[in-house]
């Protein structure tokens, strides 16, 4: 904190004690420098009010991207729980029964890349220029990242999947002024209101047919769902015969 | 333009689909819109097919600016509002323009919010949705509190409106869809055509409906298309502006009672 945001927190703490106001002074759980000042003018407990604030004020250790180059703007932060993340969308599939898609994007021989950071950073460049804004991703493990697709259908995901596919192809990676191509496995499953699994089921599953592949690269999975087929709306023939059979009385 | 409303509470909305085009939708929609406009009530008309438009067409009016600005300027659907009669205003939509007929969920979200916005300055709302079961039909109807589906008794047409209905059922599983049989010889065959329909919908989707009208066939109603002008203004005395009188006292009946109830429910 600056010595002028420290005067004008002790020149508030004075005005308020002189007022009678109960003052605490908020400081970093870590450093123990003062980040703030909380005025009570009711009775509540400052104790669990600093604690809350400290959760604030702790500096998230995924907070900045790696080596600071990408903007996740679209996404907001990296490493989100992604099962959480996948259960708020199942919830959604369930209400509104539109599917979502989860794609999980490895890094062909991530292993044996030198500079695991920088090829991570070109993952997510690569990955984030083919979503829209309300697609959701977060990194999963070392080489992997997880994507889930909203209100999507199983052909327009897998023209998604393979659109990803195609760009890290098109796109090398840069290292130490040379270009190393690269490419990338995905697998790709559907959820729809039908599946019952959990978001941890579903996950593992996606992430068996990525290891199972084991030295294939540029591969594209597509898993089926429990139901083995997408949801059908379509109109059945039975439903057609009782529509139609007012017009069979004319 | 003078609509300006002291509550912020949103009117009610109504949108009208049918699965199949050339029911009747933009006919429905536009002498609906009149017939509420004649009682008094300031009414907006939102064309909600967006890329291949025809409100404006059906009105006679000449409209050079519409929602396209909205998606593609983020310009507020305020200022493309046209004046079509007393208390009837018109959110002009676009004609052969393919991307608006394809808007992304994320789009058809930012127009329904700017949309709510503009509503609340409105005593209802009706949207007149394209044929079909795109996103921006599944989207509209969503947005709106009442969804109206027109049928005739065309196969075709029965069969576009069940699949619509279930379509929409998946998605708005506590919705009460609300029929209007359109084009029928008589007033006995328009029941006919409800009541089979809805033993349909409640054998196979166990979805119960409400009957929101019945319009006879009528030369008068192709005469107004051909005029530009409603038929409820053109020819008020001929049986299908009757109808549309009596729906739409019908229709103000319900939502003064759905709103009265509301009332009665937050005291």
């Amino acid at each position: 904190m600056t010595a002028d945001r420290h005067d004008i927190l002790s020149e508030i703490e004075q005005q308020a004690r002189a007022n009678e106001l109960r003052c605490h002074r908020l400081t970093h759980p870590r450093n123990h420098t003062s980040v703030g000042l909380l005025v009570l003018q009711c009775d509540i407990d400052a104790g669990i009010l600093k604690s809350s604030l400290a959760d604030l004020t702790e500096p998230s250790p995924f907070a900045t991207p790696p080596n600071g180059k990408i903007s996740l703007s679209k996404t907001g932060s990296l490493s989100r729980n992604i099962v959480e993340l996948l259960q708020v969308e199942q919830a959604r599939v369930a209400k509104t029964r539109l599917p979502c898609a989860l794609l999980l994007v490895e890094l062909d021989d991530f292993a044996e890349l030198p500079q695991s950071d920088a090829a991570m950073d070109h993952l997510l460049s690569v990955c984030l220029d083919n979503l829209e804004k309300i697609d959701i991703l977060s990194v999963y493990e070392r080489g992997k990242i997880a994507i889930i697709l909203p209100g999507i259908n199983r052909h327009l995901a897998a023209k998604r999947a393979e659109a990803i596919r195609q760009a890290a192809i098109d796109r090398p990676l840069e290292e130490d002024g040379s270009l190393r191509p690269i490419s990338v496995s995905i697998a790709l499953s559907l959820y729809q209101a039908s599946d019952q699994g959990s978001a941890a089921a579903l996950l593992q599953k996606t992430t068996r047919h990525l290891t199972d592949r084991g030295t294939d690269k540029n591969c594209l999975f597509f898993i089926d769902t429990e139901a083995g087929k997408e949801d059908s709306l379509q109109v059945t023939v039975e439903e057609r015969l009782q529509l139609f059979s007012i017009l069979d009385r004319d | 333009m003078k609509q300006t409303k002291s509550s912020s509470a949103m009117p009610p909305t109504l949108c009208i689909s049918s699965g199949k085009g050339g029911v009747g939708k933009t006919t429905f929609a536009v002498n609906l819109a009149a017939a509420l406009a004649a009682r008094k009530m300031r009414v907006l008309l939102i064309d909600g097919d967006l890329g291949l438009a025809n409100v404006d067409v059906v009105l006679g009016l000449n409209t050079s600016r519409t929602l396209q600005e909205t998606i593609e300027r983020g310009t507020d659907p305020a200022a493309l509002l046209v004046e079509a009669a007393p208390g009837f205003t018109v959110l002009p939509a676009s004609s052969g323009v393919p991307a608006m007929a394809d808007l992304t969920a994320f789009e058809q979200n930012e127009l329904t919010s700017a949309l709510e916005k503009l509503s609340r300055r409105f005593d209802a709302v009706i949207v007149d949705a394209a044929a079909g079961i795109g996103q921006s039909v599944l989207r509209f109807n969503e947005w709106c509190a009442i969804s109206c589906l027109i049928v005739t008794p065309d196969p075709t047409s029965l069969t576009d409106a069940y699949a619509l209905i279930k379509v929409l059922a998946a998605r708005l599983p506590a919705r009460r869809f609300h029929l209007l049989i359109n084009n029928v010889k008589s007033r006995r065959e328009g029941e006919e055509v409800y009541l089979h329909l809805q033993r349909v919908l409640h054998k196979f989707l166990h979805k119960e409906t409400e009957c929101l009208g019945i319009l006879p066939q009528d030369q008068a109603a192709v005469k107004a298309i051909r005029q530009r002008k409603p038929v409820f203004k053109l020819a008020p005395e001929t049986a299908i502006s009757k109808a549309f009188a009596e729906i739409a006292a019908t229709f103000m009946a319900s939502n003064k009672l759905m709103r009265q109830s509301k009332a009665v429910l937050s005291r």
